[in-house]
C-alpha cells in the first residue's frame, strides 16, 4: 500500500474525531509549552548564575600560585613578564587583567572591617568584570598609578565614610610585616549585591605593590567570549605559565558550578514529570480510537491491507498529532519567551534571589538543544504510546470484526 | 420491594429512575466507570500520579526547608532577637541594649521562650603572630550559647570557651592567621568611650560550620571578657531567644514585645523571618516556582480526564437517549457523570496518596542523598547533606481536593451536551 495514500487515510481520521484530537493536540501543547518556557527560564537563571560567577574577578580561567588559594597572601605571588600576553585568538578572548588580591582591614574614623583589597588595572578589568558594569559615584579609578581607593557602597554605609575621606588600610607585606597606609575614597560602586560590595575594596596595581614591597601579582584573569573554548586555553595557559595553577570558573566557584548542575538536571527531571503526565492521556485516546473503529479496520484488512500498513497507520496518527502539537507548542513556548525578553520582576524578593544567584529580572534564555530535546522526548513518547493500540489493531481477524 | 443489599443498594423496579435513591445512584456510577477498564485504569492513573508527585515533592520541600530553617536558626541566628533598633541598620559598638541582665530575664519569663542568652559583637583587629585580620568579635555566654546555638557542637578541635582567656576562631581564620589551638591571639579594637581595646587570649578551639562567612570571620569569646575589655558594663548588643516551636514564632513576638515594653523604646523584637529576609524570600521562590509545576502537571492530567469523559458521553449517546425516553432528568444524567468523576477521582488520588506515602515514609526512613557536588552549596546554605522527608499534612489535604475541581470541571464541560441531547435521535445514533 503505497505510503501517500496511507498518509491521506491518517488525515482524513484525524478529522474524523475532531473534538478529541483537538483535546489531545492542546495537551501535548500545554506540555510542550511548559517544557519550552520552564527550561528557558531554567537557562536563564543558569547562564546568568555562570555570567556573574565569572565576571566575579573570577574570570573563565585564572592563573594562581599553588599556595594561594589555601592562603591568600602576597607571599604565594607570582612575577609577570611585562610584555605578557596570553596565547589566545582574539575572536576568543574577551580580555585579561592582572591582580595583586590580599586579605586586609580597612579602618575609618568610626568601624573596622575585614576585606580583599585587590590592586588592578582599571582599563583592562573593566573590560572583564564586573567593575565595566556597575554605577560608579565619584571618579572610580583612573589607572594602574592611582593611590586612591573605590569602595562598594554597603561597605561605605557599614564604615560611615564617603568619596572624598580617608580610610586606613592595614595589610601583611611581601616581608611578613604588617604595611599601614591612609586612603583617599576616589569613589562607591553599587553592584548587584551587598556580598561583592562589602567584600572588595579597588586601588591601583602599581601603588599597592609599592605597598606590600613587591613587583609581584597574585593572579592572572581571562574572559572568554564563550566558556566552551576554556578547555583549549586552559592548556595554552599551563603550557605559558609553567609551575602555577591554572583554574576554570568552575574549581574556583564550585558551589556556583553545582547549582549550574542542578539547573541541568532540574531541566530534565521536569521534562520527564511533564511527558509522564502527558502519556496517561496519550495512551488512553490513542487505545479508544483503536478500539472504536475495530469493524473499520477489519474491514480494511479484509480488502487486503497489510498489518504492516494498520501499524503504519495507526502510529502515523498518533505521530502527526503529536508533530502538530509541537509545532504549536514551540511556537507558543517561544511566543511566551518573547513576551517575556524584558525578564520576569523578582525584585520582591530581592533577599532570597541573591541567596539563590539569581538577579532581579529573570530573563528566558532558550538553548535550541533543549527544544531538540524535548522534541524527541515527545515524539519517542508518541511512538510508545501507539505500540499497544498498534499491536491490538494487528490483531484484530477481519471476520471477527465484520461480524461485530 | 427487594432486599437491602450489603452494599446499602435498594433497588425497587418501581421506582422511576428519575426519583432513584442515593444509594442507588452512587452504585450505578461505580459501576459505570469500570465498564470501560482501560481507560478509566489510564485516567485514574494519570490523577494518581499528580497527587503522588504533588505530595511527594511537596512534602520533601516542606521538610527540607523546614530543617534548613531550623539548622540556620540554630546556628547563630536564634529565633527571636532583641535588639538596639538602630543595630540592624548600624551593628556599631555604641548601639546597644542596656540593663542587658534585666532584659535577659524579663525575656526568659516569657511564656514559650525556652532559652535566653546575651551576645556582645563587634568588629576588631585580631592579630596572630604578625598575621592580622578584621574579624567579628562575639562575646558569648558559654553555658547559655550550648541552649541556643549548634556552634559549640561543631568544633574540630579543642575545647569550647572554659575560661575568660579561651577564644573559639572559625576554621578559615585559623588557616588565613597560620594559627593552631594554644596559639596566642591579640584583638584590638575602640572601646565604647573611644579608647583602645586589647584583648589578649589563647586559641582553645576551632570551629568547621561549613559556612564560609561565619568560618572566615568568626571569633568567639566570653562574653564577660568583652564587656571589660571594651568598657561596655552590662550592656550587649543582642538577646537572643529560643521558643517551642520556630514556625509558630509570630505568635510569641507579641508578648515578648509588651515584656520588652518596660525597658524604653529603643528596643526592637526581630522574628527569625526578619532576621533572616533571604531564607524566608527563598521559601517563597520555592513555592511559586513548584505551584508553576503542579498547575501545569494537574492541566496535563485534566486534559486526559476530559478527553475520556468526552469519549464516554459520546459512547453512550444511546444509552443515554434511552435514560431520558423513560424520564430521567438530563440533570439527573449530569449528576451520575459527575459522580463518576468523584469516584474516579477518589479512586485515583487514594492510589496516588498509597503510593506517595509509601515513598515519604521509605525516603524518611533512608533520606535523600543531595549528592556529593551540592553538598558545599547546601552547607552554605545551613543544610544537612540529606533531607528526611515528612508528610505533608496540608498537601495531603490539598492534593486530592485540586484533582477532584479538576476532575468535575473535565466531566461536567462533556456532559453538558447532555442537556441539548433529544430522545430520539439519540437512540438512533450509532452504538
Amino acid at each position: 500500500m503505497p505510503l501517500t495514500l496511507l498518509a491521506r487515510l491518517g488525515w482524513r481520521n484525524l478529522w474524523r474525531y475532531r473534538r478529541r484530537n483537538l483535546m489531545l493536540f492542546m495537551a501535548i501543547l500545554v506540555a510542550v509549552a511548559g517544557c519550552v518556557l520552564v527550561s528557558a527560564l531554567i537557562r536563564g537563571y543558569q547562564y546568568d548564575m555562570m555570567a556573574d560567577a565569572v565576571a566575579n574577578l573570577t574570570g573563565n580561567l585564572k592563573v594562581m600560585a599553588p599556595g594561594y588559594r589555601a592562603d591568600p597572601s602576597i607571599a604565594h605571588g607570582f612575577n609577570l613578564d611585562p610584555a605578557f600576553r596570553p596565547d589566545i585568538p582574539a575572536d576568543e578572548l574577551i580580555g585579561w587583567t592582572q591582580r595583586v588580591r590580599v586579605p586586609a582591614v580597612m579602618l575609618s574614623e568610626r568601624e573596622t572591617r575585614g576585606i580583599s583589597l585587590i590592586g588592578i588595572e582599571p582599563k583592562d578589568e573593566r573590560t572583564i568584570s564586573f567593575l565595566g558594569s556597575v554605577e560608579i559615584r565619584g571618579d572610580g579609578l583612573v589607572d594602574r598609578d592611582d593611590g586612591r581607593i573605590l569602595l562598594g557602597v554597603e561597605l561605605a554605609r557599614q564604615l560611615q565614610t564617603a568619596v572624598g575621606r580617608r580610610v586606613v588600610i592595614i595589610t601583611q607585606g611581601a616581608d611578613g610585616l604588617n604595611r599601614e597606609a591612609g586612603y583617599r575614597v576616589a569613589g562607591l560602586y553599587d553592584a548587584a549585591g551587598t556580598a561583592i560590595e562589602k567584600a572588595y575594596a579597588f586601588t591601583g596595581l602599581r601603588p599597592l605593590q609599592k605597598l606590600l614591597g613587591t613587583g609581584a601579582i597574585t593572579e592572572v584573569s581571562v574572559r572568554l567570549r564563550d566558556d566552551r573554548f576554556s578547555v583549549l586555553a586552559d592548556s595554552r595557559l599551563a603550557r605559558e605559565f609553567d609551575g602555577l595553577d591554572v583554574l576554570n570558573w568552575r574549581q574556583l566557584e564550585p558551589q556556583a558550578a553545582a547549582m549550574f548542575e542542578l539547573a541541568d538536571a532540574a531541566i530534565l527531571i521536569w521534562f520527564v514529570i511533564l511527558m509522564l503526565a502527558l502519556a496517561f492521556g496519550l495512551i488512553n485516546t490513542l487505545i479508544t480510537a483503536v478500539l472504536e473503529r475495530v469493524r473499520e479496520f477489519g474491514m480494511l484488512r479484509a480488502l487486503g491491507m497489510r498489518p504492516g500498513s494498520v501499524v503504519v497507520q495507526v502510529v502515523m496518527e498518533s505521530v502527526s498529532i503529536v508533530m502538530a502539537g509541537l509545532v504549536g507548542g514551540i511556537t507558543i513556548g517561544w511566543g511566551l519567551i518573547v513576551y517575556f525578553a524584558d525578564g520576569i520582576d523578582l525584585s520582591r524578593w530581592s533577599a532570597g534571589i541573591e541567596l539563590a544567584g539569581l538577579r532581579s529580572r529573570l530573563v528566558p534564555h532558550l538553548l535550541w538543544s533543549d527544544v531538540v530535546a524535548v522534541s524527541a522526548m515527545a515524539l519517542a513518547l508518541g511512538l510508545l504510546a501507539s505500540a499497544y493500540p498498534a499491536w491490538r489493531a494487528v490483531r484484530i481477524k477481519p471476520l471477527d470484526a465484520l461480524r461485530r | 420491594m427487594r432486599e437491602l443489599t450489603a452494599a446499602g443498594i435498594v433497588a425497587t423496579p418501581s421506582m422511576p429512575l428519575g426519583r432513584a435513591g442515593p444509594f442507588l445512584i452512587a452504585a450505578i456510577s461505580w459501576r459505570n466507570l469500570w465498564r470501560n477498564r482501560l481507560r478509566t485504569g489510564l485516567s485514574a492513573g494519570g490523577i494518581a500520579f499528580a497527587v503522588m508527585l504533588i505530595l511527594a515533592a511537596r512534602s520533601a520541600q516542606v521538610s527540607g526547608m523546614a530543617t534548613m530553617l531550623d539548622n540556620a536558626t540554630r546556628m547563630v541566628t536564634g529565633h527571636v532577637q532583641i535588639q538596639n533598633s538602630a543595630y540592624r541598620d548600624d551593628p556599631a559598638l555604641r548601639n546597644v541594649i542596656s540593663d542587658a541582665t534585666a532584659v535577659a530575664h524579663a525575656l526568659a519569663q516569657v511564656p514559650d521562650v525556652t532559652a535566653v542568652a546575651q551576645r556582645a559583637v563587634t568588629f576588631a583587629l585580631v592579630s596572630v603572630g604578625d598575621r592580622s585580620y578584621g574579624a567579628q568579635v562575639m562575646g558569648v555566654d558559654p553555658d547559655r550559647e550550648r541552649e541556643i546555638s549548634s556552634l559549640p557542637d561543631m568544633l574540630i578541635e579543642g575545647h569550647y570557651l572554659e575560661q575568660p582567656t579561651d577564644a573559639v576562631v572559625g576554621s578559615l581564620m585559623a588557616r588565613n592567621l597560620g594559627a593552631k589551638l594554644g596559639d596566642e591571639v591579640v584583638i584590638l579594637g575602640s572601646m565604647l568611650d573611644g579608647g583602645v581595646a586589647a584583648m589578649s587570649l589563647r586559641i582553645a578551639g576551632i570551629v568547621d560550620t561549613g559556612t564560609e562567612d561565619l568560618d572566615r570571620a568568626l571569633i568567639q569569646v566570653q562574653l564577660g571578657a568583652l564587656q571589660d575589655a571594651f568598657g561596655l558594663g552590662d550592656r550587649v548588643h543582642m538577646v537572643i531567644a529560643r521558643v517551642d516551636d520556630f514556625t509558630q514564632v509570630g505568635s510569641v513576638v507579641p508578648g515578648i514585645e509588651s515584656a520588652m515594653a518596660p525597658f524604653g523604646s529603643n528596643l526592637t523584637t526581630l522574628s527569625w523571618q526578619r532576621l533572616l529576609p533571604e531564607l524566608t524570600q527563598s521559601v517563597e521562590l520555592k513555592a511559586v516556582s513548584s505551584a508553576v509545576m503542579f498547575g501545569l502537571i494537574v492541566l496535563l492530567v485534566t486534559f486526559s480526564v476530559f478527553n475520556s469523559f468526552m469519549m464516554t458521553v459520546f459512547e453512550r449517546t444511546r444509552e443515554f437517549g434511552m435514560l431520558l425516553a423513560i424520564g430521567m432528568r438530563p440533570n439527573g444524567i449530569i449528576g451520575v457523570l459527575q459522580l463518576e468523576a468523584v469516584w474516579l477521582a477518589a479512586f485515583g488520588a487514594s492510589i496516588g496518596i498509597a503510593v506517595g506515602g509509601a515513598l515519604i515514609a521509605l525516603l524518611g526512613h533512608v533520606g535523600i542523598p543531595l549528592g556529593e557536588m551540592a553538598g558545599g552549596m547546601l552547607r552554605r546554605y545551613h543544610l544537612s547533606d540529606r533531607i528526611y522527608p515528612e508528610l505533608d499534612v496540608g498537601t495531603l489535604i490539598l492534593a486530592p481536593l485540586l484533582m477532584l475541581c479538576a476532575t468535575q470541571l473535565a466531566a461536567l464541560i462533556p456532559a453538558l451536551r447532555i442537556r441539548t441531547l433529544a430522545p430520539v435521535d439519540a437512540l438512533r445514533a450509532a452504538a
